[in-house]
């Protein structure tokens, strides 16, 4: 199971400081998924971290709205 | 990923044509002598709709660079505060109308001012124009924004006189000052200056290869939705000066939208210098326009899939809210404007006091994050 993160509510750019502390705990390979309600959130996470630390990033809509981004450590 | 349903979809098609019947009006009244009220709402929808379609906001713009290391939106600020430049310079200087630029005086209101509303902007989450893009999403946290802006914006009213009539009267206008060719090209250095420095502050030395800086421009597309918003957003901006005889400021109409209601309401704002405009406060279309942006981005974000009632996960962001909304409310108007009025387009209009509210601004915005750090980590 992924680790997973529930920033929902959450005002910005708490989602992305929030990721960025879990990912330090991670292994590589492991994967980290951050469910948020933040618009500005989908550009601003992933290019966070597929710039600064060169981790995959992908995301789905879960309902309209609200997203999850699960970011790869490498 | 959650298939859209047939009527999500057609919301999304229609996004194109709720656009082009706003930004045909616009079209035609450039070539003929018209003001109508409605150009205020269209402006205004426009900027709301670009804003939230692509992600621009000013806070993160100086905000992330303490938070985050991350200057991205920086640069794209950057280049909507050199795009508008020159476009306010070509349109004063090629046109024969009188323009009504945002040249100010500053002084020690300005400083404060621009560490108050840095301080306010972060621990909202949004500034007065991020405010109102947010409230369009549908977010509770910046709905109470909204409520603090406002009252504030009314006490700072109040306060305007004693801060800026007695003290405050140095104007600089480099326009004036330099000649309109010079004071552009001093902003041009001085922006791509600071430009390159973020640019070099986020990539280090890789900068200098020509094959790497190729690079930064064509691949991610995320990013460049940024610098996209920055260019789309200088339109409108040059667009509303040409039409409209004045740039855009954001706090004016909160601030008389604010004093009309309290005037309704049996306040008396009679002998306030702010309110003095000799006409019906609520009747200002600067109101008209402030309102549109709110508008604007409920199009966007609603016809994309976006909008949601976004309720927020403490109490705690609610006080924040309003708190940091006061606070802007209030500091925009000692400083005469807000990030956008008092900075991007006073910068724009080469007036200095624009340069004096960035540089307190970004201080303000320093604080702002160790604050926030302390309030909510």
């Amino acid at each position: 199971m992924d680790n997973f993160i529930d920033a929902l509510g959450e005002m910005c750019p708490i989602p992305i400081l929030r990721a960025e502390k879990e990912l330090g705990k991670l292994k590589k390979g492991e994967k980290l998924v951050l469910e948020t309600d933040h618009s500005c959130s989908i550009q601003s996470v992933i290019n966070h971290f597929e710039d600064k630390y060169n981790y995959p990033c992908k995301y789905i809509e879960v309902e309209e709205g609200i997203w999850q981004i699960t970011i790869e450590k490498v | 990923m959650k298939i859209p349903s047939p009527m999500q979809q057609k919301r999304e098609a229609i996004a194109p044509f709720i656009l082009l019947l706003i930004i045909a009006p616009l079209l035609i009244s450039m070539f003929y002598q018209f003001r109508h009220r409605y150009l205020y709402a269209a402006c205004g929808i426009l900027f709301g709709y670009v804003l939230q379609r692509h992600k621009l906001c000013f806070t993160a713009g100086l905000r992330d660079i303490f938070l985050l290391k991350s200057f991205t939106l920086t640069r794209a600020i950057l280049l909507l505060l050199g795009l508008s430049t020159i476009a306010f310079a070509l349109i004063t200087e090629v046109s024969s109308k009188e323009f009504n630029m945002l040249v100010h005086p500053f002084g020690v209101n300005t400083l404060l001012g621009g560490l108050l509303f840095g301080i306010g902007m972060v621990v909202a989450g949004g500034c007065a124009t991020g405010v109102l893009v947010r409230v369009g999403e549908g977010y509770q946290m910046q709905i109470f924004a909204f409520i603090g802006l406002l009252l504030g914006s009314l006490v700072g009213a109040y306060h305007y006189s004693l801060w800026v009539q007695e003290n405050v009267k140095l104007v600089v206008n480099l326009q004036e000052y330099m000649g309109t060719l010079n004071a552009l090209l001093v902003q041009m250095v001085i922006i791509l200056a600071l430009y390159f420095l973020c640019l070099y502050l986020e990539k280090g030395k890789r900068i200098f290869s020509l094959q790497q800086l190729k690079k930064q421009f064509s691949g991610n597309k995320a990013k460049n939705q940024y610098f996209k918003g920055a260019i789309y957003l200088s339109i409108i901006n040059a667009l509303f000066l040409y039409i409209l005889l004045s740039p855009i400021s954001i706090t004016t109409g909160l601030t008389y939208f604010t004093g009309g209601i309290y005037e309704k309401l049996g306040g008396t704002v009679e002998g306030i210098t702010f309110f003095d405009t000799g006409e019906s406060l609520l009747l200002s279309p600067s109101i008209i326009f402030v309102f549109s942006i709110i508008l604007g981005s409920f199009i966007s974000s609603y016809t994309h899939r976006e909008f949601r009632f976004r309720k927020v996960r403490s109490i705690k962001y609610i006080y924040m809210g309003m708190l940091g909304g006061f606070l802007m409310g209030y500091s925009a108007r000692i400083a005469m404007g807000c990030n956008f009025g008092g900075f991007v387009n006073a910068v724009a209009s080469m007036s200095l006091h624009g340069w004096v509210l960035g540089l307190s601004l970004l201080v303000g915005t320093f604080i702002g994050s160790k604050l926030l750090l302390k309030l909510i980590m």
